[in-house]
């Protein structure tokens, strides 16, 4: 008997038990489903939280002070204020130092006649845009004057035009907003880049950094220098040179820490997708052990469809079916099943990892390389395990199977 | 055409061997109409069994058509069953869920028949046992003299060099059974070899040389003077399951 002519029996099996076929198919399904969503919202989030990462700006080099310690208590990064002005200004641009900005960030509530919300307000210098990749829509940006002259302006996100107006389009450059009860003038708005989560650009405020030191922190603290590489390459150089100019600068002897501390965009996204991806793994491993029981279903179910059909084995051997022949078709009645349920699993795993995307509001991800793979698994796991039951089967004596009842 | 010589078949059970057949020789000719009876246990269901290619003698040679089967194994058996022997079994044995047409394309599907040769011969086949009207019936839709038509077709389709019966009248009724045996009738008219195992002494009647066997050995071998001639005027003009 060929081949083709194997599966046409295989399948006509199947048909005759459709609720049988389909409950141990279920298995699989739920196997598959679950690693393709699994893998898929990992992978999802993998990219939501690189984007995050890289929408803080491009290269970007974090400085913060380093943790102080009072009577050998640490209070953490950026407990001391070892950051000032000065610094920012010894920091030069260069060849690998394409921008440098200061940050002084606060949170605070923001008013105007038509609504009011609370927002991240950052004190900054113009280049902060720069270094943010941020652009502005309308209106003008922060300038070098302002902040010399420490004036009260503030230049903001879409979001808090949105949340103010009630319309991100609304007029509202030019209109004077108080933040903690502060007066500012609006000079701008920038334009939405869609980035969310703590550091989004669209949420936010930003003005003169020695406005914000003066009015609303009350004291010249500089939180963060953000300095931007001028290539991915030439981050470690500016490090190098950062750090370098920082040790003259706090006037740090030979041998002893920095009180400073410089974070490199590529390592936090390292460690970040390094976190991802071992939860994905987890995931996709938890899903893949359903996987694995789908495919002892199978085997059960093979195994008891082997007993049951023992006449019919009989009958077929009686009339002249080879041991290939009947082990072919429980073979493939098991691969049947399982690349059938894989199919409708991937499927399935597709709708549902788009919907749990639509739900957190992330974009998730199915790879081509996880669908082949899931496919491959189940067809695997349809072979591995059908071969036992259909062995058992093709080994049946004709005369026993006969007997029967 | 059947030729057996010195068949035994010992049966070991633990330490205590029991021959169900001690050395049997027997002839059959081609075109032959035989009945094998015997009460239970006398070895006629072996004797069955080995003719069948089902099982194998412990010792003994077996030359269907010229060769020695009797050392065959495993596939090369099945090879055989398919392309020399057609079977007839008490309980008719036909896959259920599948419809008679299909049951009879069966051992052709083994034999490697192209699929429309298949559909054509098995059609014919069903019509030459009267059951052209309902080779898309199940099983479960037809009655029991039916079912066994639909073996009898199957079992004839691949032109076998002998045709065997399994108590192929055990679960019907009189009227079906006289069918059946008319069938075997008109199929030995034809010119095919016949071998019935039964145990009813009016079935064996319809047949040509009635073989005796009682415990594992031909007790009997005589030739039936005047076969009763089976009725069959009702085959075709029967309604659904009885």
């Amino acid at each position: 008997m060929n081949f083709l002519e194997s599966i046409r029996v295989s399948l006509r099996a199947l048909r005759a038990n459709k609720l049988r076929s389909s409950l141990t198919m279920l298995g699989i399904i739920i196997g598959v489903a679950a690693v393709i969503a699994m893998v898929g919202i990992g992978n999802g989030a993998t990219a939501s939280i690189t984007s995050q990462i890289q929408g803080m700006g491009s290269n970007l080099l974090t400085i913060s002070s380093a943790q102080a310690f009072s009577g050998g208590v640490s209070g953490g990064a950026g407990s001391s204020a070892s950051l000032s002005m000065t610094d920012v200004s010894k920091i030069e641009v260069g060849t690998a130092i394409k921008a440098v900005a200061p940050v002084a960030n606060t949170s605070a509530q923001v008013v105007l006649a038509s609504g009011n919300t609370s927002t991240s307000i950052t004190g900054t210098t113009e280049d902060y845009a720069i270094i943010k990749n941020v652009t502005i829509a309308r209106g003008r940006n922060i300038t070098e004057q302002d902040v010399n002259s420490s004036a009260r302006v503030a230049v903001l996100g879409p979001t808090v035009v949105e949340n103010l107006m009630g319309d991100v389009n609304a007029d509202i450059i030019g209109k004077n907003i108080k933040i903690n009860n502060v007066p500012f003038q609006v000079i701008g708005v920038t334009t939405a880049t869609g980035s969310t989560g703590m550091s989004s650009s669209d949420d936010m405020i930003t003005a003169p950094i020695t406005t914000i030191q003066a009015r609303l922190i009350g004291k010249k603290t500089v939180r963060n220098i953000l300095v931007s590489a001028t290539s991915e390459d030439l981050m470690q150089i500016a490090q190098d040179s950062i750090t370098a100019t920082l040790r003259k600068a706090h006037k740090i002897q030979e041998g002893k820490d920095d009180d400073f501390r410089v974070q490199n965009q590529a390592d936090m996204l390292e460690a970040m997708q390094s976190v991802t991806q071992t939860l994905t793994m987890l995931l996709g491993g938890i899903a893949g052990i359903s996987l694995l029981v789908g495919g002892i279903g199978i085997m059960n179910i093979m195994l008891v469809s082997v007993t049951e059909r023992t006449r019919e084995i009989g009958i077929r051997k009686a009339i002249g079916a080879k041991g290939m022949d009947i082990l072919l078709q429980f073979l493939i009645e098991a691969v049947v099943l399982s690349i059938l349920g894989g199919g409708i699993g991937i499927a399935l795993g597709y709708g549902g990892s788009t919907l749990a995307g639509k739900a957190l509001s992330m974009d998730t991800s199915i790879s081509l390389t996880s669908v082949a793979m899931a496919f491959g698994f189940s067809a695997a796991i349809g072979i591995i395990f059908g071969v036992f039951p259909a062995r058992k089967a093709a080994a049946m004596d004709p005369i026993d199977a006969l007997r029967f009842e | 055409m059947i030729n057996l010589k010195g068949i035994k078949k010992i049966y070991a059970n633990g330490d205590i061997k029991v021959a169900a057949l001690g050395g049997v020789d027997l002839h059959v000719g081609e075109g032959e109409f035989v009945a094998i009876m015997g009460p239970s246990g006398s070895g006629k269901s072996t004797m069955m069994n080995i003719l069948g290619c089902l099982d194998t003698p412990t010792e003994g040679e077996y030359f269907l058509d010229g060769t020695d089967v009797a050392k065959a194994t495993g596939d090369d058996l099945s090879v055989i069953r398919n392309r020399k022997i057609g079977f007839i079994f008490q309980g008719f044995n036909l896959l259920p869920r599948t419809m008679a047409v299909e049951n009879v394309e069966l051992p052709m599907l083994y034999a490697g028949t192209g699929g429309k040769e298949r559909r054509t011969r098995a059609i014919a086949a069903l019509e030459s046992v009267g059951l052209g009207e309902r080779i898309h019936h199940r099983p479960k839709e037809l009655s029991g003299g039916q079912q066994q038509r639909v073996a009898i077709a199957r079992a004839l389709v691949t032109n076998p060099s002998i045709i065997l019966a399994d108590e192929p009248t055990g679960n019907l009724d009189s009227r079906s059974s006289e069918e059946v045996m008319a069938i075997f009738q008109r199929l030995h008219a034809q010119g095919n070899t016949i071998i019935i195992v039964t145990h009813e002494p009016d079935i064996a009647e319809f047949t040509e040389r009635i073989v005796r066997f009682r415990d594992g050995h031909i007790e009997g071998d005589e030739i039936v003077k005047n076969p009763r001639k089976a009725q069959a005027q009702v085959i075709g003009e029967e309604g659904g399951p009885e």
